[in-house]
């Protein structure tokens, strides 16, 4: 699915702009790193392209769809294309893992009876199996989400986004609160599925090895602004030297 | 050093000059003496005396109506928690889906609260006629008006993360309630109603004084002609009941949570 923002800004109610004249374009199938200091909007850009946030003024496009100014319907149907992954999991803590993947299917399933293990289609159970392989979890599947380590319960969010069938993938911090092996498993499994399914994926990072590694493109924010848009092998140390005030050296550290 | 004694502001004074007031009026009205104090131990020896052995001749009536009991605070508390999960979504901050809904559910739950049971009960028996059927109405209402204050302040209190993964997914109020409320706030929601259900079996018995079934009418009925030793083995019988759902409940709270 192609994206695209155009003069995207988002100023709160105190007058302070998080986002000024945010303009990029994701094509079908590209991977994008948004990178930036604390306080650079980052997580503010990335709640608006779902619409948990409104925007002030510009404009969003997934596709041919503008979602400026959709009704909560028309985002609901347009959202059910979009994978989520949080920094948090947000698993349900106290359910098995089979369970929590099969709540990724309640955006496209109306009807009450598909959420549940007990009532779900055989179609439904086998597609929750399959995704599980492909993370690595099938023979987890009974668990309790909260006897899994963090990776792990990562890994257990993206075969429940998985089960949307998404279009794109948005990631706030994937990897943020993992140890860096556990993270490193998470990005490589991102991309795979990136890879095979030519998934669009927009994913805030802090680990710029990994956007350097496993990411098409690099987006720099700094004070709400773009200060860099480069495909990742362009991208010099300078470049990332501008976007973080302090030397680079210390913010990889 | 700090003083012994640190003075005390005006309102603090206000308040206990008033808290006095009310104790020493109370007692007034209330003509408790220390005869009639000393007259009342020995009264209950009397009673105590008097109820002694207990009488086990209508143990059978007496079981099936401590059972009948046991039902109406069973069945009360069901369909009194049932009613509290859509009033408790309907008056959380979170999940309400107007201000306006919330100050209504809030309302409801306030209005069922603020009326005790017993009274719920009169106005049953009244409405509906003698039996279990006015006793399980009373706890259904006293329930919603607990369990329906707790739900929704635990809706309220639950992380937000699973509602907005649902949320950007696509996903309906009804499948948010579902997938994120409900499973995340269920363990908690069975120990309220296991605490809920103790408090409905000392309701029920007391409902049955107001003629709403089970082993309170049976209670009654002995006190007043002065079966006092058929009094007892009830007596007996309630402490057995309560002390068994306490315990039992107690033991589920703590696998739950």
């Amino acid at each position: 699915m192609n994206f695209k923002t155009e003069n995207l800004c988002k100023r709160f109610s105190d007058g302070h702009y998080a986002l000024r004249d945010i303009s990029f374009t994701a094509k079908e199938g590209q991977s994008i790193a948004i990178i930036g200091p604390n306080g650079a909007g980052k997580s503010t850009l990335i709640k608006c392209l779902v619409g948990l946030e409104e925007i002030t003024s510009g404009s969003i496009s997934f596709g041919q769809v503008e979602i400026s100014n959709m009704n909560k319907k028309n985002l609901r149907e347009l959202r059910k294309n979009i994978g989520f992954v949080f920094q948090n999991f947000n698993l349900i803590q106290n359910l098995s893992v089979f369970h929590n993947v099969l709540f990724g299917t309640m955006g496209r399933k109306a009807n009450p009876l598909s959420w549940f293990p007990l009532t779900a289609s055989k179609e439904d159970r086998e597609l929750v199996m399959f995704h599980l392989d492909r993370v690595g979890l099938a023979d987890h599947a009974k668990k309790r989400v909260d006897h899994l380590s963090g990776g792990q319960q990562q890994r257990v969010a993206i075969a429940k986004m998985l089960m949307q069938k998404p279009k794109m993938i948005i990631a706030d911090e994937p990897v943020a609160s993992l140890d860096p092996k556990s993270g490193l498993e998470v990005i490589e499994l991102l991309s795979t599925i990136s890879r095979e399914e030519s998934l669009t994926v927009i994913s805030i990072l802090h680990q710029l090895d990994f956007a350097r590694n496993y990411f098409d493109r690099i987006i720099g924010l700094k004070k709400g602004q773009i200060e860099m848009d480069k495909l990742t092998s362009n991208v010099s140390k300078e470049n990332l030297d501008l976007i973080y005030s302090n030397p680079l050296e210390e913010i990889i550290v | 050093m700090p003083g012994r004694w640190k003075k005390t502001s005006f309102s603090t004074t206000i308040i206990l000059v008033l808290v006095a007031t009310l104790l020493v009026h109370g007692l007034q009205r209330s003509e408790l003496t220390i005869t009639r104090l000393t007259d009342g131990i020995w009264r209950l020896g009397d009673f105590i005396t008097q109820a002694f052995p207990p009488d086990f001749s209508r143990i059978t009536n007496i079981l099936i109506a401590s059972f009948e009991t046991f039902e109406i605070a069973l069945i009360g508390t069901i369909f009194g928690a049932l009613l509290s999960v859509p009033l408790g979504v309907l008056a959380a901050r979170n999940t309400t889906p107007h201000k306006s809904v919330y100050f209504i559910a809030r309302g409801i739950i306030s209005f069922l609260r603020a009326i005790p049971d017993l009274v719920w009960g009169l106005i049953f028996v009244v409405t509906i006629g003698l039996g279990p059927a006015p006793g399980i109405f009373a706890i259904t209402v006293d329930v919603i008006g607990f369990c329906g204050r707790f739900f929704a302040e635990r809706i309220e209190e639950i992380d937000s993360g699973p509602m907005d993964s649902l949320k950007v997914s696509g996903a309906s109020k009804l499948a948010i309630v579902t997938g994120a409320i409900l499973p995340a706030t269920l363990p908690s929601f069975i120990a309220t109603c296991l605490f809920s259900l103790e408090q409905s079996v000392r309701s029920a018995i007391i409902l049955g004084l107001v003629g709403a079934g089970g082993i309170g009418v049976e209670l009654q009925t002995s006190m007043q002609l002065f079966r006092f030793k058929e009094a007892l083995t009830i007596i007996l019988i309630i402490f057995a009941i309560v002390l068994g759902v306490e315990r039992v409940s107690a033991y589920f709270r703590s696998k739950i949570i």
